[in-house]
This record gives structure tokens, sequence and C-alpha cells, in this order.
């Protein structure tokens, strides 16, 4: 048993993992305490009181009390579970401000991973070690799930909407980076690897990039599709100075910015002029990301 | 026993013209004509099952290709959940048992049964149909965007024979509500009545109030394949989360249409082998209820990976680990029903002690599965495959096949081979412990379900896994083999074998076509057992 979950088979990559394993354990513990008791008492009972042993009383029909030991113990048990599986999920759920954002597109059937420094990945997924990790992700055709045995997690893919999944990895490797959820013919092919290298050697490949980094390409196409028009503070603008206006109040979330973008009319508040015009099937996900990207660096401190 | 004046020819021999079959609206007729039609569709099930296992023993691809895979393990849950599992009980033993229990002459609406059962064969055709001529392979979950836009469009026809075989379920829970509320035998009051009647009872509820949601969704889908009408695909400003939501709204409470029948099973068996009342009747039967209610409230927990928002899932975590007390109950229950009892491991017995041990692990497993960060970690992966397979064939088809032994005498009027019946049940439990218990593992250790082939670090408890199928098959094959052999050459079982307490053995077996000659009155608690008297 424990073989399997040496190097080859199951290895721990952060401290939530590590977390989790201590919730399995204790699930697993009261698995097998009671399992094997209900086992054992069935098999006592079958044999003490076999047909012909002459301890038959069918009189013994209810035990109030004995019931209700057994109707509270659990709910007792599965309540201590629940506080101690809350604690570790809205934490795991709650993304650290200083997290590094790296962005993930999901498609039939490959990983592609775009990082803020223009380098980009099939399959691969490097990360620094000891960083918090926060992947934006999107999908560009039905949903997958990205799910790194080694961070005990995992996180579904949409299309037209961004999910977050956040991580710290605390141990230099490779693992091995899989799809959970059943998206078509090649399912079981849509695996790759997440790398988990030294601070410094991220840094290293990230100035490797031999494309713009994702924030000037996010400007040109502010640019190009005509958002700094309303966007970029003229005096005559229909809409708000957003690298003035998130500068102030922190930029909304990836999810939050997609949707004013491809569902305008859903988060438009205030007295602006309606009029901006949706760009569902104008934007592809690589641009989407590039754009979403641009507009998280205007809410950064700097 | 009352004994009428003439004999009356048995429901078997009233006329056995194969038209009189097809015609009947005689209750037990129609729950012999549902097992007939189950044990066809166990059969496609099975058969899908061994193909992809046999595929799954080694890391490579190289018995099927991905494509026929992915079809294989799609037809086997489609057909094992909607054209076995959920009709398995209810529709074979309930049909037949539930009149006889109640001490009535028939179900409220024999028609409409009669109607559920072509409604059901009709539904399972359509979506054999689809297997045999294009193949789906979206899985049993039909998840959009996938499935409305993607995949071949045999998935439409594939979703209209399970929408169409929802009409059965629905007829089915109708006729069984009624005839608990109208039906009972003067003197049964609602707690004289067997824990199987309760059982059908909470069943029939879930049936009749869950199934209409999923033929929405089937028909949303539908809508939005053919006419592009935007209800899950973001594309067109749906949402395909949406779907995940009135899929699982169905489909969770459907788990417990898949379980409370099997429970009710567990009562009647093991309190005639133990020869005892079934300890705190009144827990057990309003534990029943509980599981059907609060089975509603728990759907989300297929989704904690998904964009549900945080506080859902906390919910919906709290509510998973409350509906597990109701479960716990029952198993302390039934174990303490064997305290000072006078037990006799006859093969159903063997068969509800199996059901006992497995479930507690599928329950328990169940239980770690609610505590959403080891859920986010192991959904979708063999972790949770195994922890079904517990609950449903550890659990369900375990008490399916001890109620079948159980009833068979009634039913046929025939005794089956016991040697060959204890033996083909420790075959069973055996089989399914090698078979699923290593996909736990598998599991944990990070193993995503429907991948036709697979990194080499998971092929020993794939391979294990694969050679439990062997032996699983056996504790299959033989009851299959033994029961129709006992048809014409076993012993006469008489009204009551087991000794057995319940209207259903005051009647000869098996029983005449118009159930009783003179309407039962019950004078007494179920399960009257008296003490020993060797």
């Amino acid at each position: 048993m424990t073989a399997l979950f040496q190097d080859g088979g199951l290895r721990t990559a952060s401290r939530m993992a590590r977390e989790v394993d201590d919730l399995t354990l204790l699930g697993l513990g009261i698995t097998l305490l009671f399992g094997i008791g209900i086992l054992v008492a069935l098999v006592a009972f079958c044999i003490r009181y076999r047909r012909g042993a002459g301890r038959h009383d069918p009189t013994i029909t209810r035990g109030r009390r004995l019931e209700l030991l057994w109707l509270t113990g659990p709910l007792l048990i599965n309540l201590v579970l629940f506080w101690l599986g809350a604690g570790l999920f809205t934490r795991a759920a709650s993304v650290p401000a200083d997290a590094l954002p790296i962005y993930v597109i999901g498609r039939q059937w490959m990983w592609e991973i775009q990082h803020p420094s223009g380098r980009a990945e099939l399959n691969h997924l490097t990360v620094p070690r000891g960083r918090n990790v926060v992947l934006q992700m999107i999908s560009e055709d039905v949903i997958h799930s990205f799910y790194v045995p080694a961070l005990r997690t995992k996180r579904d893919l949409y299309p037209g909407r961004f999910t977050s999944l956040w991580f710290a990895a605390d141990r230099v490797g490779e693992y091995p980076l899989l799809c959970a959820e059943y998206c078509g013919t090649q399912h079981a092919g849509m695996i790759g690897t997440v790398r988990v290298v030294e601070p410094e050697e991220y840094e290293r490949w990230c100035a490797g990039a031999e494309r713009a980094p994702l924030a000037e390409r996010g400007a040109e196409l502010f640019e190009e599709h005509g958002c700094a028009a309303c966007h970029g503070g003229a005096d005559d603008a229909s809409g708000p100075h957003l690298r003035r206006r998130f500068a102030a109040t922190g930029s909304p979330s990836p999810q939050r910015l997609l949707r004013s973008i491809l569902d305008p009319a859903a988060e438009i508040r205030g007295s602006w002029p309606v009029g901006m015009p949706s760009y569902r099937g104008v934007l592809d996900e690589p641009e989407m990301v590039a754009l979403v990207h641009l507009l998280r660096t205007f809410g950064e401190a700097d | 026993m009352p004994h009428g004046a003439m004999p009356r020819p048995s429901y078997l021999a009233a006329d056995p013209s194969i038209w009189s079959w097809l015609t009947t609206t005689d209750h037990k007729r129609i729950g012999v004509l549902y097992l007939v039609a189950l044990v066809g569709f166990f059969l496609v099930g099975s058969i899908a099952a061994a193909l992809f296992r046999l595929e799954l023993a080694t890391p490579e691809a190289d018995v099927v290709s991905a494509d026929v895979y992915n079809r294989l393990f799609t037809a086997h849950g489609v057909v094992m959940v909607w054209f076995f599992l959920i009709p398995s009980i209810p529709a074979v033993l309930g049909n037949f048992l539930l009149p006889l229990m109640l001490g009535a002459d028939d179900l409220p609406f024999p028609r409409l049964n009669l109607a559920s059962w072509y409604v059901f064969v009709a539904g399972g055709l359509l979506s054999l149909g689809s297997i045999l001529f294009g193949g789906v392979d979206t899985g049993w979950t039909f998840y959009t965007p996938y499935s409305s836009t993607y995949s071949n469009s045999y998935v439409m026809l594939m979703a209209a024979g399970v929408f169409v075989a929802g009409f059965a379920s629905i007829f089915t829970g109708i006729n069984f509500l009624v005839a608990i509320h109208r039906l009972r035998a003067p003197g049964m009051g609602w707690f004289r009545m067997p824990l199987f009647a309760w059982s059908l009872y909470a069943t029939s509820l879930i049936n009749v109030l869950a199934t209409p949601v999923l033929a929405t969704t089937l028909v949303l889908m539908v809508l939005e394949r053919l006419f592009s009408v935007g209800v899950f695909d973001p594309d067109l400003g749906g949402d395909p989360v949406l779907f995940q939501h009135l899929f699982w709204f169905y489909s969770h409470p459907a788990v417990y249409i898949m379980i409370l029948p099997g429970m009710g099973v567990v009562s009647e068996v093991l309190s005639c082998f133990a020869r005892k009342r079934v300890f705190g009747y009144t827990f057990i039967a309003f534990s029943s209820l509980a599981i059907a209610l609060l089975g509603f409230l728990v759907w989300g927990h297929h989704m904690f990976t998904t964009s549900q928002s945080v506080v859902g899932s906390l919910v919906f975590s709290l509510l998973s680990l409350l509906v597990a007390v109701p479960s716990a109950v029952k198993v302390f229950n039934w174990t303490a029903t064997l305290w000072r009892g006078s037990i006799a491991l006859d093969t159903p017995m063997l068969y509800v002690l199996g059901f006992l041990v497995l479930f507690t692990v599928g329950g328990l497993t169940g239980v770690m599965l609610s505590v959403l960060p080891i859920d986010v970690h192991v959904h979708d992966t063999y972790f949770v495959v195994a922890h079904f397979h517990f609950i449903m064939v550890g659990g369900m088809v375990l008490a399916c096949l001890g109620g079948l032994h159980f009833w068979w005498p009634k039913i046929t009027g025939r005794m089956y081979p016991e040697r060959l019946g204890r033996i083909a049940a420790v075959a069973g439990l055996v089989g399914f412990v090698i078979t699923f218990t290593p996909q736990f593992v598998a599991g944990y250790m990070g193993m995503p379900r429907r991948y036709h082939e697979y990194p080499d670090e998971f092929a020993l408890p794939q391979a294990v896994s694969s050679a439990g199928v062997v032996v699983l098959a056996i504790g299959y094959v033989l009851p299959f083999g033994y029961l129709l052999w006992s048809l014409p050459h076993g012993r006469p079982a008489g009204a009551n074998p087991w000794c057995a307490t319940g209207l259903e053995w005051t009647t000869p077996s098996p029983p005449p076509a118009d159930n009783f000659a003179t309407t039962p009155h019950v004078t007494e608690e179920a399960y009257a057992y008296r003490a020993d008297e060797d």
C-alpha cells in the first residue's frame, strides 16, 4: 500500500495537499472503525445466535436509548467532519491578493498555458516554488477539469467563463496534470505536467519569452477593438476611464471583467449611455485572456 | 389461513398463452414481465462493463478504440441506471409483492401498470437502438455543452429513450402510493405494514416528484440541439452548469430510488432469518422518509469543483452529511435485529449480510466525499466510481438477488438449489470486493474516470479490479442458470417455506390469479415471530 504512494504513485507538492491527506486519514479511520465494527458484530451474532443455540428472544424489538445514541453519535461525527472540511475548503477558495496570475485555456484535447511574461506552454505548466499562484481558466469548447493529484485539487473549465484555482507548490519536481471532466474521444490524452521550479529559475525561464508580455498584447487589443475610445479617458467618452477607476478601486475579478465584455448589459451600472456592444464571437479565448489580463494590471498598485 | 371452497388456479396456470401474458393486468404477471425485460438489460449492461474492464486490464489502449470505449461506458451507465437499477426491485418484487403484502387483489390501476411495462420496454428499445446504430459517448450524465453541441446526434435518440422510460417510473410510483394509502387490508395500520412497503412508499414519492425534472431537462437539451434555443450553451447565452443543477436535482434523489427498495428487502429477509421483529421498526420506517426528503436537498454535492458558490457548496456539504445519519440508523438497527436472534444462513440471508457490510463501506466513503476538500481531490476519479458501486452493486444488486431468492418460491412455487445459492452469494460478494476495492486506491492516487488508457502507476489496482470481474461473473451466471433449472426441476416450495410472517406467505405458491380467497384481517404487528420451538 505505501509503495503506491511513493515516487511513481501519488506525490505531494503542497501544504494544502498534506492537510487533505490528514482529513482523508480521519475519514478512512472512521470508515474502517465502523465497517470492521459492523462486520465483527455481524459475524459474532451469526455464530452466537445461530439457530438452535437456544438464545432466541424475539421480544427484544426496540431500545429507545440505544437508538438515540446511534442517531446522535453519527450526527456529531458528521458535524465535526463538516467543520474541518469547511475550514480547509474556505481557505482553498479565497485567492490570496498577491497570487501570481497564470492563464489556462482548455480545448479538445490540450492545455494552453499563458504566463504574464508572454511565455506560453502546451500541456506543461511551469510555476515557481513557494509562490502563491492563481490559475485563471477558460475553455474553448466543452467542459474540462484541471486536475493535479499532487496538489489534491481540481477545478472545472467552462466556455465563456473564467474559473480560478490557486495553490502554492512547495516541492520542486514534475507532477502529472490530468483532465478530470469527460471531454470526448481523447479525454484520456488530455494530460500534461506541472513543473515546479525554484523562483530564480522561473524568472530566468520567463525572461526567455519569444512573444510580447500579455499586458502589451492586451493593450494592442484595447486599441484595435475600440475599447480605448470609450474607456481610455477622452473627454467625451461614453464609459468609465478604466485605468483610473481600477487604480482607485482595484480590478474586478477576471470573470466579472469577461462578463462585462461578453454581456455588457448585465454589468453596466450608473448613468452611462447604454451602448457597449457584446464582444461575444468577436474575441477568441487567447484574446479574452490578454484583454482581461490588461484590465487586471490596471488595478495593480505600482 | 383462508381456504376457498374450490382450488383456484395459480396466476401462472390461469392462461399460459403468450397473448394472455402480453395483455395481462395481473400485478404478478407484470412483475414477471419486468423480470424478463430487466434480465435482458442487465445482460447488455454487464457485457459492456466486461468489455471495458478487459480494456482497462492494461494501461495501453489495446482492445477497443477510444471511441468504442467511450460508447461502452455510456451504454453501461445508461442501461444499468435507467433500465436496471431504477426499476429493479420496485418493478419486479414491488409489483409482485406489494398487493400481496397489503392483502389486496391487485394494484389500484392495473391497466396503468401494464402500460408502464410497455412504456418501459419502448424506452429501453430506443436506448438500445441508439447504442447499436450510432453509439452515444456522452456518459450517462449527458453533460452539456458536450451532449448538446459536440457529440453525435444519436444522443437525441438515447435521451428520448430515457425520457419515455421515465413515464414507467411515474406510473408505477402512482400505483404504489395509491395502493398503500387505499388498499391496506382491514387491521393493517400504517405501522403494521411490512417495512418493504414503507421503502416502496418513499421510493415512489421520489419517482413521482423527481422524474418530471429529468424529463424537462432532457427536453431542454433536445430543444437546444434541434432549434438552437439557448439554455445550456454559452454561445447561445445559456449556462452549462444549469444543466448539472437540473440533472442532479433528479439524479441524486434517483440514487435513493436505487437503494431504498433494497433497504426494504433487507428488513424483510433479516427479520425472517433471525426470527425477530426488526429492531426499531418506527425508526427504520421514518428513516426511509427522511432519506427521501433530505435526498432532494443534496444535489449540489456533485458540483463542488464547478463554479457553484462557496456558500452553496458549504450548505450542500452539510446537508449531505445529514442525509448519512438516517442510513447509519438503519444499519445499526439491522445489526441489532440479530441480537438474541435465531439465525439461519440461507442464501437470501447471505446476500443481506453482504449488503450490510458493503453498504456500510459505501455509505461511509460517501461521508468522506461529503467533506469538501476530500471531494475536490477525488471528484471524477475512481474513488467516486468505487463509492457508488459499493452502494449500487454491493447494496442494491445484492439486495435484489437476496430478495429474488427469498421470494422465488412464492413467485414460481419452486425452491432453488440451496448449496449453489450459497456458492453464488459468496462468489458475488468476494468478486465484488476484489473488483471495486482497488478502485478506491486508484482514485485516491488520482486516476480520473472515463480514461480508456492511463499512466503506468495505476496499472496494479486496475489489473486487480479487472481480475475480480471473473469471480463476480460467477456470482451472476450461477443464479441465472440454477433459477432457470429450478422452474421445472426445483422442489415444490409450499405456501411458506421460510416460515415467514407477512400476508404474501398466507397464499399458496404460486399465488392464485386473484390472490386471496377472502380478504385477510390483520390482527398483529409485522414480523410477529415467536420463540424457537426446537
